[in-house]
């Protein structure tokens, strides 16, 4: 459900989004909270030894959400909040997985890591590369002729039939 | 490059878990070396050597939770 995503996403910023308050009004732009891991990782922890998020994130995983999403989106809203670095969180992503993964594996459900390679999505970025190069290279004819549309007029004899159309 | 923008935890994962894997490997290969005499005692050095250094880079400390978590999932997983 999550993997096969093909909507487009709109959830970006707008673009100069970033320039819309002074500097140093956002709180990731503050000093971080937490700065190293030895803060930040028992953070994590206690929050997810918490029974209602533990219920939730059962409740995630179940329905096949990978363990990369959630991680991800817990990290990075927790930069947003400044509570930690974007570094210090990167490394604390592998933490929040285990966790989650211990979380599963405790209540024993089935959950999707998002680890697992995705070939399609390597191929096709590989084919877009040689087309590109192909195109680059003038192997392949970007000149697609178009063909100019032909007027039916046995077409329009059988159409004419409204109130309005001539009558021979 | 590109991967670790699109998806970091899936990246960060991966090398940890690699990480993870290559330690736990080389501890096991550690313990099952036995001496006497002069390389016991360089193994002895070595193991002093290690836990000398006070302070952890970020990554080792990272890395040592994690393995401390994966340890429980693996006691879990042995228990069932």
């Amino acid at each position: 459900m999550y993997q096969d995503k093909t909507e487009p996403s709109f959830d970006a910023p707008v673009a100069g989004m970033g320039m819309t308050h002074e500097v140093g009004a956002r709180p990731w732009q503050q000093p971080a909270q937490y700065a190293t891991i030895d803060e930040v990782a028992p953070f994590y922890i206690s929050q997810m030894q918490d029974e209602s998020f533990t219920q939730q994130a059962i409740n995630l995983l179940e329905t096949k959400m990978p363990v990369t999403m959630i991680a991800n989106a817990m990290q990075t809203m927790n930069v947003m909040n400044g509570v930690h670095s974007v570094d210090v969180g990167v490394l604390t992503l592998p933490i929040i997985m285990e966790y989650l993964m211990l979380i599963a594996d405790t209540a024993g459900i089935d959950y999707v890591i998002g680890t697992e390679r995705n070939i399609e999505a390597e191929l096709e970025e590989s084919d877009i590369q040689v087309a590109l190069q192909k195109i680059e290279e003038g192997k392949i004819n970007t000149d697609v002729e178009q063909e100019e549309p032909t007027l039916d007029t046995e077409e329009e004899d059988i159409m004419s039939t409204g109130l309005m159309a001539r009558r021979s | 490059m590109a991967q670790l923008l699109k998806n970091p935890a899936k990246t960060a994962y991966m090398r940890f878990d690699g990480l993870a894997l290559a330690m736990a490997n080389t501890s096991s290969v550690k313990k099952e070396v036995k001496g006497k005499g002069l390389l016991k005692r360089i193994n002895q050095k070595v193991s002093k050597d290690d836990m000398g250094s006070e302070k952890q880079e970020p990554l080792e400390v990272a890395l040592d939770y994690f393995i401390a978590i994966r340890q429980q999932r693996d006691k879990l997983k042995q228990e069932s």
